[in-house]
Parts: C-alpha cells; sequence; structure tokens
C-alpha cells in the first residue's frame, strides 16, 4: 500500500508541473498580446533607432518566438523575472521584500477565518433550524457580503481612530521602522526570533486589523462550507449507528462526523488561503501594507509588465502548491483515496 | 419482566402539508424472544424500532401510554441513562452495512469504541473482546480486518462486522431492521443464520423488521404484521395460515407456491379503506 501511496504522490508531482508549464505558457503569451512596447518602456520613448535597435535585440526579441518562449522558461526557471522599471530592481529582489508582509497577512487572515469559520459552521450544522443556526448563518452572510475595504475601513474608524485600540495603517509604527533584523521577512516571525517583544506587540497591533477584515471574509465562507459539509454528513446512517452505540453527542459530532468532513475543509482553508494571498489587494491599499498586491497594482498603473507577470507567476505557483499540499492531506485523511 | 412494553406509540412528523401521523397506537409486549415485525414501505415497522431507541427524528413528537425497556419508562429517562441503555443494552443492525460504519475509520477503532460506551472497562479488553466477538461471526483473519477500513470489505463480510459491533458489549435486545435487504441473495442466509446463533447464543431478545413475510415467519418466535402505522394482527409463527386479518391473508395469497400451476396469474392485493382504522 505504501508503494501504491508514493506513486499517487508522483502522480501528482506530474500534474504540478503540467500545471506550471500551462502557467509560464499563459503569463508568456500575455507578456507578448499586451499593447505595451518591452523597448520603450525599458529605455523610454526619446532614444535614437540605433539604441532602440540594440535593446531589442539584447531582448531577444528578433528570435523566433519558440527560441524567445524557451528563453522565457529558462529565466522562469532560473527565477529571474527581469527588472522592474518603477523600482529599478529586479523583480525577484522586490517580490521577495514584499512577499513575506503578504503572506504574513494572508496567514494570520486564513487563521482567523479557519478558527472562527469552522466551529461556527459546526454549531450551526447541529443546531440547524433553529435560533442560533439562523445567528451564525446571518452574522456569516453579512462577513461574505460586505466588501473587504468596507470592512477595513469601518475597523480603522472605531479601533484605530475612536478607540485607539489597535495600531494604524502599515505594518509597525514609525519608531520601530527597522529596528530588528531581516531573516524571514515576516516581522512576527523576525521580531520573536531577535527577542524584541515590543516590537512584536506594535506588529501584532498592526495587522490585528487587516487580519481581521480579511479572516472575517474567510470564516464566512469556511463557516458556509462546514454547515453544509457537516449536514450532509448528519444525514449519514453510520450517524446513527454512533448513536446506537451510546456515544455522547459530542463524541458523535467530534469522533465521527468531523473526521468525515475533514478532506473537504481541508480544501476549503486551503484555498481560501490561496484567495486570500491574491485577493488582499485592496486590503492592503486600505491598511497601506506594503505587500504583494500593493506592488502589483502599482506595477499594473506603471505598464511595468516585467513585474506584473513575476507576481502572477508566484501567486499562481503557491495555488499550484496549496493544491498539491491539499491532495497529499487527502490521502492521509481518507483510507479510501488510497486504495 | 416484558423486555420491551409499549403502549398506544404515537409518532407524528410536522411537515409542511399539516401533521402526518406516521405511527398511530402501536402497542407491543415481549420478553426474550424472537418478534418479527412485518409490514409494507411507509407501514411504520422501522420507525417502531427507531422509537425503541430514541432515535426519531428531531421534527417528530413521541407519544405513548407507555415505552418502557426492562421497566425503565423511556420516554422520561434522562438523556445520559439513555445512552448507557442504548450502548449497553440494546443493538440495531441495519440494512446497509455499507452505510453504518464510518468510511474514515478502522473496524477495529469502531468495534473498541462500540465496546467502551457499552461499558468495557480498559481499552486492551475492549480489542480482546471485540477479536473475540469477530471470531463468533466467523471472520477469519480478526487481527487483519481490524486494521481493514469499512470499503475494503465485502458487503456480508460488513454485515457481519456491523453485527460483531452490536454485539460486542453483549445487549439484551436486538433490532435488526431489514439486516439482509443490501445483501447479495447467496450471503443473506448466511448472515440470517448468523443472526439466528448469535441470538440464541447469547439469549438475547430479537426484533425482526422485514417485508418478508416468509422469512420471517421461518425465522422468528412470533409475527407482528402492521399496516398504515399499526399493528393489524399478531400471530404465532407457526399459526400462520390461521391469520384473520384480511391484509395478512391478502399478503400470503400474492405468494406463489410449489404447486402453482404455469400460466396462472398470482392474486393481487386490493386494499380496503376499513383497514386504516383511527
Amino acid at each position: 500500500m505504501n508503494a501504491r501511496l508514493g506513486w499517487l504522490i508522483l502522480r501528482q508531482v506530474a500534474i504540478v508541473f503540467a500545471t506550471f508549464f500551462g502557467l509560464i505558457l499563459v503569463t508568456f503569451v500575455i507578456g507578448r498580446v499586451m499593447p505595451l512596447d518591452p523597448v520603450t518602456a525599458a529605455v523610454g520613448p526619446d532614444v535614437s533607432q540605433e539604441l532602440y535597435d540594440k535593446v531589442y535585440k539584447e531582448m531577444g526579441l528578433d528570435q523566433p518566438v519558440l527560441v524567445q518562449f524557451l528563453d522565457y522558461v529558462g529565466s522562469v526557471l532560473r527565477l529571474e523575472f527581469g527588472r522592474s522599471f518603477f523600482t529599478n530592481q529586479p523583480v525577484t529582489a522586490d517580490i521577495a521584500r514584499v512577499f513575506p508582509a503578504t503572506l504574513e497577512l494572508a496567514f494570520c487572515g486564513v487563521v482567523i477565518g479557519a478558527l472562527i469559520g469552522i466551529p461556527a459552521g459546526i454549531l450551526a450544522a447541529v443546531k440547524r433550524g433553529t435560533f442560533v443556526d439562523g445567528a451564525v448563518r446571518v452574522v456569516l452572510l453579512i462577513g461574505y457580503s460586505a466588501p473587504v475595504f468596507w470592512k477595513g475601513l469601518i475597523l480603522l474608524v472605531v479601533f484605530y481612530a475612536a478607540l485607539g485600540w489597535a495600531g494604524g495603517p502599515g505594518r509597525l509604527s514609525i519608531f520601530y521602522e527597522g529596528l530588528v533584523p531581516v531573516r524571514t521577512g515576516l516581522l512576527l516571525v523576525d521580531a520573536a526570533l531577535a527577542g524584541q517583544w515590543d516590537v512584536f506587540r506594535d506588529a501584532i497591533s498592526h495587522i490585528a486589523l487587516p487580519a481581521i477584515s480579511l479572516g472575517y471574509g474567510a470564516s464566512a465562507y469556511i463557516g458556509r462550507m462546514t454547515r453544509s459539509f457537516m449536514l450532509d454528513q448528519l444525514k449519514q446512517e453510520y450517524v446513527s449507528v454512533a448513536r446506537v452505540k451510546g456515544l455522547s453527542e459530542r463524541q458523535v459530532i467530534f469522533g465521527h462526523v468531523l473526521p468525515n468532513c475533514a478532506v473537504q475543509l481541508v480544501t476549503t482553508v486551503a484555498l481560501t488561503f490561496g484567495l486570500l494571498l491574491e485577493g488582499a489587494v485592496l486590503t492592503e491599499t486600505v491598511f497601506a501594507w506594503p505587500g504583494l498586491g500593493q506592488y502589483m497594482t502599482k506595477a499594473m498603473f506603471n505598464a511595468d509588465m516585467n513585474a506584473v507577470l513575476g507576481g502572477t507567476l508566484v501567486i499562481g505557483a503557491i495555488f499550484v502548491f496549496l493544491n498539491l499540499g491539499s491532495d497529499i492531506l487527502y490521502r492521509i485523511l481518507d483510507p479510501r483515496t488510497r486504495a | 419482566m416484558a423486555l420491551i412494553d409499549i403502549e398506544k406509540l404515537r409518532v407524528t412528523f410536522r411537515t409542511r402539508a399539516g401533521m402526518h401521523e406516521a405511527l398511530r397506537g402501536v402497542s407491543l409486549t415481549m420478553g426474550r424472544e424472537k418478534v418479527g415485525i412485518v409490514g409494507e414501505s411507509g407501514s411504520g415497522k422501522s420507525l417502531t424500532g427507531k422509537a425503541i431507541l430514541g432515535l426519531v427524528p428531531g421534527h417528530a413528537t413521541v407519544t405513548a401510554d407507555r415505552l418502557a425497556f426492562d421497566g425503565q419508562d423511556l420516554l422520561t429517562m434522562p438523556p445520559r441513562q439513555l445512552r448507557q441503555i442504548r450502548g449497553r443494552r440494546i443493538g440495531l443492525v441495519m440494512q446497509d452495512p455499507k452505510y453504518c460504519l464510518n468510511p474514515v475509520l478502522s473496524v477495529g477503532k469502531q468495534l473498541v469504541e462500540s465496546g467502551l460506551a457499552g461499558g468495557i472497562r480498559s481499552k486492551r479488553e475492549a480489542r480482546k473482546k471485540s477479536l473475540e466477538t469477530l471470531a463468533t461471526v466467523q471472520i477469519d483473519d480478526p487481527e487483519r480486518v481490524m486494521r481493514a477500513y469499512p470499503h475494503e470489505l465485502s458487503g456480508g463480510m460488513a454485515q457481519r462486522v456491523m453485527m460483531a459491533m452490536m454485539v460486542v458489549a453483549e445487549p439484551d435486545l436486538l433490532i435488526a431492521d431489514e439486516p439482509t435487504s443490501a445483501l447479495d441473495v447467496t450471503v443473506q442466509l448466511e448472515v440470517l443464520r448468523l443472526l439466528d446463533r448469535l441470538v440464541d447464543q447469547r439469549g438475547m431478545g430479537l426484533v425482526f423488521i422485514s417485508h418478508d413475510l416468509r422469512l420471517v415467519s421461518q425465522f422468528c418466535d412470533r409475527v407482528v404484521v402492521m399496516y398504515a402505522g399499526r399493528v393489524v394482527e399478531t400471530l404465532r409463527a407457526d399459526e400462520l395460515d390461521k391469520a384473520q386479518h384480511p391484509y395478512t391473508r391478502g399478503l400470503m395469497e400474492c405468494l406463489p407456491t410449489l404447486d402453482h400451476a404455469p400460466g396462472q396469474r398470482l392474486k393481487v392485493l386490493e386494499r380496503q379503506a376499513e383497514w386504516v382504522t383511527p
């Protein structure tokens, strides 16, 4: 059975490579069909024809498309996405700088989302049709339908401006900026590693509001899914059997029903995490969070194709790996998929 | 004392179309014997079994003059005590074993859990008991089956595991709700024989719910015939041909006999409105 499990994982990895190839192809094509002249973007409009032609050649644009594509694949594999025109830095370095901020925020968001969403969904399903169910569903529905920037603004107005409980926009207060050495780029981790607990506290108070506004939306989705997964399973006969065995309702729910939802929950949470990474753009704007979303927005306004494509590839790759991760977790959680 | 004592059991479902009375005053008393309940779909035979276990769905109301197990009133019993009765004293074997076993837990885990809930003190002892019980339901390699997951078992095997799970705590009563309907014909008889032996060996009471009148009469001491939420007739199994009620008689006349002439049509049950008594 273990050889079979290994084979299945190998197959998953092959699928990942195929998906990744598709992703590279799509970004390559987008880069070609955009009505932007990459040469002009690089050197500016006021250059001589000779210089233009020279750069054109240097960029390999005189080569056949297939050669250009292979070059592109090669550079992607070397993690070289070219230079960003507006930061004048290699895109890879830019992304390495901004991505941890987004990762940290999305991670906190999805943790909050799961910690609220899963218990809320379980509660609503168990108390189906009662006042509790209705109340949970209304609260989740509001989180689901209210736009994230609106939630962000309200949180800022109440908890930062009026009450002063939380930090304002940005990742840190100005006087804490640059106090801890960058190791992972995740401020909370870096501050903890350096033992700078006042920086850690300040970072927490800054990440709290954006993470809550992301997490509330995520909890709405996760909660609704949890509720419907649970209701599906509660109808099954093994639930009656578990009750006949004389188990308490708690044992029935957590020992029998929830493990059967685990597979679907893992997928839901993983995909939500992916969506948060990609969809943090608005939140990052409202909270002036210097992350990938803000970077890509700026890049797009500046027609900075290298930066946009680099960011797209990173997010795409993360989606692929989240899917791979949840697929592998399936096989551990559900014995039927191992056979 | 009677193991089960039911008097005028009523179960009413609240539906969009109004109240629907699914059980309309069922009375039944039994000791440690084998009682078969027969009836067509919707006659309330399964629901009677579920009511004894307190497993009637939440949107239904259950009332009865008496609903007692071994002298204890099941209707007024606190949930904790009801759970203990379920786990230790009553077992239930249902129709389709594929849906009755939890797909993500190993057979061993489910058996041990059943034993622990049924009052066995230690995990170790529950495991030992589970292996023994698997052997009594004629599972050849209990150790291997304990490690297996439900989807790795055949239907007949799963049903035997199910029976083992329900008797591991040595209950006083077993309710079997169409335990063979979802199985291949070839394993049906085998499972029935096993059930019969288990009940005899342990001196349990058995409620055998089925729509197969002939099967029930071969297998049980008494036969209870239900129609439209009521018991219409109770007979000794060996006196089936003395049935009085026209529904029971009609059912028997529908069955082909050995000396059935070729080409001759079987009788069709013609329902009478007065069979549905208020």
